[in-house]
């Protein structure tokens, strides 16, 4: 599994990417929840709600992208330098099936880790009779952005 | 700009309607602010529950009324009976979303009948001016048989 051929170039990566996470008010808004975190890699876990659903009553594409791309963001900020921040710069989701179930996951996984670019990947499951079961998935791109502090501009 | 026939006579009411299903567009507080066939605008005010860790609108966010904007752009032309969904999308973030109010934009590029291709932009709004945050291209696909209300309504 996890990215455990990655080395973090930040001692503090565990607790950095968790604090961050943390500042996230939407992940707490829609109770998103960090529950892997490694070198290279980071799962977020969201149950379902009723009032974040599309007009068909499955989990808005907006809302399951958001874990998808904090799950790949995150699993690329573990191996970013301290004093760096993590910035999205694109990323292309496919939607295989609506989600279905109590709960959906996403796993972000570092493809490549560069020096400013990461591109990261993101496996999005749905809980569904006992096993998960893939919807989606992303590749993306994250910066390593310096100058922005990681702590909050208008916070 | 609306060059493009809807094939249902009933295309403004039925995108309210569905609009109005999706309940993440009242938890968020995101309203639509324009409607033409094949254009479809959504607004949302800037609120600091919605953020990430910068205190910037979320990306997820942001792609939520830009995917909702793309796809009742092409809801709008769908033929009566039929129903949108999302295949694939992707986003450029060009700026973090700071402003006090955001619009997706989404406009049909070619409707065809089975999938369709759009584009949206997000523009951030705020004492500066207009400034393009993100922009999204995206395939949509018509459900011909698929009620777009979910069964019992």
């Amino acid at each position: 599994m996890a990215g455990e051929e990655f080395k973090p170039r930040d001692p503090n990566w565990d607790a950095k990417v968790r604090a961050s996470f943390a500042r996230q008010t939407f992940m707490k808004t829609i109770d998103a929840r960090l529950v892997t975190v490694a070198p290279g890699y980071c799962e977020i876990e969201l149950p379902f709600r009723e009032d974040l659903c599309q007009q068909h009553g499955f989990l808005h594409g907006g809302v399951v992208t958001a874990i998808a791309a904090n799950a790949g963001g995150y699993a690329a900020f573990t191996l970013m330098p301290p004093g760096t921040s993590v910035v999205g710069v694109e990323y292309k989701l496919n939607l295989f099936s609506s989600p279905k179930g109590e709960r959906v996951i996403a796993r972000g996984r570092v493809l490549r880790p560069g020096k400013t670019l990461h591109v990261v990947q993101a496996e999005l499951d749905a809980w569904q009779d006992g096993e998960w079961k893939p919807f989606g998935r992303m590749l993306a791109t994250m910066m390593a952005a310096q100058g922005i502090p990681e702590v909050g501009v208008r916070a | 700009m609306s060059e493009f026939k809807p094939r249902d006579p009933d295309w403004d009411k039925k995108v309210r309607d569905s609009f109005a299903r999706q309940t993440v567009m009242t938890t968020i507080g995101a309203r639509i602010a324009a409607l033409r066939p094949g254009y479809c605008e959504i607004e949302l005010p800037f609120r600091r529950d919605l953020c990430q860790q910068h205190g910037f609108l979320h990306a997820g966010i942001t792609t939520t009324i830009a995917d909702s904007a793309a796809g009742y752009a092409a809801f709008s032309l769908m033929p009566s009976g039929a129903s949108v969904l999302t295949v694939e999308f992707k986003v450029n973030l060009m700026a973090p979303a700071a402003g006090d109010v955001f619009m997706g934009r989404g406009r049909v590029i070619k409707p065809g009948r089975t999938l369709l291709a759009v584009e949206a932009d997000v523009i951030a709004r705020g004492p500066d001016g207009e400034k393009s945050v993100a922009q999204m291209l995206a395939t949509m696909m018509c459900l011909a048989d698929k009620a777009d209300a979910p069964v019992g309504e």
